[in-house]
């Protein structure tokens, strides 16, 4: 039966375990969490996705293209992002590094894009996550900022692409001008927060100093091109300092700025805090964290092993709603679901009946994290349905009773556990496990 | 075995349901202080308001359409200058029962071209994209009725002009073929022991129950194919109009309308356009005929995130253009009248010489009804439902009233 400890390893930590994982937790569910911080980035090893600077590529010319040229550009972007997604899932699926999944969920919400309403998106969308989150998920917050910041999907959903300094000699020529979109985002969901100390001024200074960092796939490595001729000239001030190199290096070290300032130590510590540990976390831990952020100058491991050694992280209650697409990966995970056993349609599907479907979440803030977001009636009776479904179409052996008590532990009551046990067949145990609030908590 | 039909049925005869009917179905909606519908229709890709409403009047409409030019013998000439898609004879019976305005040249503040910041800017209700964290439509919930769950999104979830801090539901036949026995009864008694799941799971419950009332027999699944498209609009509305019309049903309702970005080969009397507008058309005539006798309490406005370029483009159809049209439908209307302070259509006219130039602010029109619909003090409009929309005035005398 699952220790307090090896519960909240597995569930806060982790994305829910099988049999057997939870066993190799028990030993040591600490040690267990802390040790995923001593493997490598957590990188999708499937050398048949494509790189964001292949999709720009081949959107090349595609002003120009016909009707049908068009359609069929879409379909391959479409099937692509599906190949994309679907690698990210199994990944998510098998991987002996639950915490580190968790961690790339967690930035790439952070670092919302989405090509929800917005299909100019879809072709780099998938690759983002490989791209710009991944590599950086056990490096440094600056770095994963700036890459971020100069990925096709991010330049493309926030519209930087189309910013022009007003007085650039492509502005000029085109009559076309500032895009504020991106800047404003940066400042307000990426590094400061919107009570972080910015004016509208500062958003202005910023968007121009990002002026001239649009996509291109014909060049630079990785589709981002910086193109001199956009570039708003002149000095720019941004919380009180001067950029006026007039270069790409203005935005490179405003980023840099942003990433150091103490507002966004604050803002990340508090976004973490309250994604894993309580949707209402002590002031206490929060503040541990944005020191150690602090400290170590946005070194993301060591922010990470803060967290793992708060009290808070081990005896805070399970308050915390699972959001859908974690709870439908533990899932199965729970029943070590074989990787053919469910086509990935069907998980995508059930992501958007849950309310979070992939890559699409409805504005730059990402999903909401808390309780109330995801306890209402239309949630709540979605996941008891696709609970059922689930249930009844992998058909698992394992006698539910048991699997509760082996994930779950002291964690799930005995009325549950109960209920449980009387189910008229172990589909319907399986089911009512997965339906139980202890499930979809945690 | 039975199903969740049965299920629900039984819960409600039932010594259990004594204790449940205190929570549901009754006080989900009923505590509603008023009897006035509001519906609105989101019509989302940008409906091209010169395909919908032509101003065959404008000396410069047939030229600067060309392709796409209705003839205007076919229009349904409404008013001197513009007249309705020949396939809209329903709007026009509307109109001349008095039960129908067009709104022609409108528009919400925003004023770029991507569809995700227009709807963002239409729905939430505020000047630039994502300048508001919640839907103005919610915020009208709260000076409505706070306290009571009076709005019913009827979509899969709920569209952000309704989300905001008030509590709103949503319904669409469910996906699910539910085959669970005592499954549903089993999950309560897990709930039990959790007050937040047990009062969420009984709402969801009270809504499945009114929607099985409503569905009446017919198959829910295949019903969730069908309304996942455009095509089952009419469907949706109906059932839309169903519940409106009960006395224990919302008052605030959201539909959605995909479809209208035409940008290539969107046809004149015939082809993409005129196919939705059927659609469109035969879902209000839905409204009308499901809501009854409440019809007279309701005004249905149907919005679009922006219009479409005045010219075709290269493919035989329009681009992201700025101004469109809005139409509003109900009983409590003063209807019967195109409102317009119409800007013209020669090359001059238009906005960045491509566009309907935009004369009537969307939010003065959801202003004029809602300041009638339900008393609604225009402090409050210019401030809670539309932040710092002083300049957009109510356009007064939209209703009966």
């Amino acid at each position: 039966m699952a220790t307090k400890d090896t519960y909240i390893a597995s569930q806060r930590f982790g994305l829910g375990s099988s049999f057997h994982e939870l066993e190799e937790i028990s030993n040591n569910p600490r040690g267990w969490v802390k040790n995923q911080l001593n493997y490598g980035a957590p990188q999708i090893k499937d050398s048949s996705l494509q790189s964001s600077k292949a999709m720009a590529s081949e959107l090349q010319g595609a002003r120009n293209f016909s009707v049908e040229k068009k359609q069929e550009q879409r379909k391959f972007f479409r099937q692509n992002l599906n190949k994309e997604l679907s690698a990210r899932f199994y990944m998510a699926l098998t991987s002996e590094t639950p915490f580190l999944e968790r961690l790339v969920l967690f930035w790439n919400n952070h670092f919302t894009v989405s090509n929800h309403g917005k299909g100019a998106v879809t072709p780099y969308v998938g690759a983002y996550e490989r791209e710009a989150i991944r590599p950086h998920v056990l490096g440094n917050f600056e770095d994963m900022l700036l890459a971020v910041a100069k990925h096709p999907a991010m330049l493309t959903y926030l519209d930087n692409s189309r910013s022009f300094g007003p007085n650039s000699q492509f502005g000029k020529n085109r009559k076309r001008g500032l895009n504020e979109n991106l800047a404003r985002e940066i400042l307000e969901l990426h590094t400061l927060g919107v009570h972080g100390g910015y004016s509208q001024s500062d958003v202005i200074e910023f968007a121009k100093i990002l002026t001239g960092w649009t996509v291109n796939g014909t060049r630079q490595i990785d589709g981002f091109q910086f193109i001199p001729r956009m570039h708003e000239p002149g000095s720019k001030t941004l919380l009180g300092k001067t950029y006026s190199s007039g270069t790409m290096a203005e935005g490179e070290q405003a980023l840099r700025d942003l990433a150091r300032h103490p507002s966004t130590a604050q803002f990340v510590a508090t976004k973490l805090a309250i994604h894993f540990l309580s949707d209402t976390p002590s002031q206490q831990s929060i503040d541990a964290l944005s020191r150690s952020f602090t400290a170590n100058r946005g070194n993301l491991k060591a922010v990470y092993e803060t967290l793992i050694n708060l009290d808070e992280a081990w005896d805070a209650p399970q308050t915390k709603m699972k959001k859908p697409y974690e709870y439908i990966i533990s899932s199965c995970r729970l029943v070590s679901l074989p990787k053919d056993k469910l086509k990935f349609n069907l998980i995508s599907q059930a992501a958007q009946q849950l309310g979070e479907p992939i890559m699409q979440a409805p504005s730059p803030a990402g999903w909401p994290e808390k309780q109330d977001d995801w306890l209402t009636p239309n949630s709540i009776m979605s996941r008891v349905e696709w609970a059922q479904g689930f249930s009844q179409l992998i058909r698992n052996d394992d006698n539910p009773y048991a699997l509760a008590k082996a994930a779950l532990g002291e964690n799930i009551s005995e009325e549950t556990l109960k209920w449980i046990e009387r189910a008229p067949s172990p589909v319907d145990g399986l089911a009512l496990l997965l339906a139980s609030p202890e499930w979809q908590r945690r | 075995m039975t199903n969740r039909r049965d299920f629900l049925k039984c819960m409600c005869q039932s010594a259990i349901v004594a204790m449940a009917s205190s929570i549901y179905p009754g006080t989900l909606f009923a505590d509603a202080l008023t009897d006035k519908r509001f519906v609105v229709v989101i019509l989302r890709g940008g409906l091209d308001g010169l395909g919908a409403l032509a101003p065959y009047g404008d000396p410069n409409y047939t030229n600067i359409r060309g392709n796409l030019a209705l003839s205007t013998d076919g229009l349904l000439k409404v008013d001197p200058l513009f007249g309705l898609h020949p396939g809209l004879e329903s709007f026009a019976n509307l109109y001349k029962q008095g039960e129908m305005i067009a709104i022609p040249a409108s528009a919400s503040p925003y004023r770029e071209r991507s569809h995700f910041d227009a709807q963002n800017v239409l729905e939430l209700g505020g000047i630039r994209p994502f300048d508001l964290k919640s839907g103005w439509l919610n915020r009208l919930v709260g000076e409505v009725n706070a306290n009571s769950e009076i709005a019913l999104a009827f979509s899969q979830g709920v569209p952000q002009m309704l989300r905001g801090k008030y509590d709103v539901n949503s319904w669409a036949p469910s996906t699910y073929e539910s085959t669970g026995n005592d499954y549903f009864s089993l999950v309560r008694q897990i709930y039990a022991q959790d007050q937040k799941f047990l009062n969420n799971f009984d709402k969801a419950l009270g809504l499945q129950e009114m929607g099985m009332d409503v569905l009446d027999g017919q198959n829910e699944k295949q019903l969730s194919r069908q309304t996942r498209t455009p095509q089952g609009f009419p469907k949706t509305a109906e059932m839309a109009g169903k519940w409106l019309a009960r006395i224990d049903g919302p008052r605030i309702a959201t539909l959605e309308l995909g479809g209208w970005d035409t940008h290539v080969q969107q046809g004149t009397e015939g082809g993409r356009l005129a196919n939705n507008l059927s659609l469109f058309a035969r879902g209000i005539d839905e409204l009308k005929k499901n809501l009854g006798p409440a019809w007279s309490k309701t005004v249905v406005v149907a919005v679009t995130e922006f219009g479409r370029t005045v010219r075709p483009n290269g493919s035989n159809g329009t681009d992201h253009g700025t101004a469109g049209t809005a139409f509003l439908f109900g009983g409590a209307l003063k209807g019967g009248r195109i409102i317009h302070d119409w800007p013209g259509l020669a090359d001059s006219q238009l906005y960045e010489n491509r566009d309907v130039k935009p004369t009537i602010d969307v939010r003065s029109v959801m202003k004029g009804i809602l300041k009638d619909h339900y008393n609604i003090p225009v402090a409050t409009l210019d401030t809670t439902i539309y932040p710092d929309s002083s300049s957009a005035k109510p356009l007064e005398g939209l209703l009966r009233v």
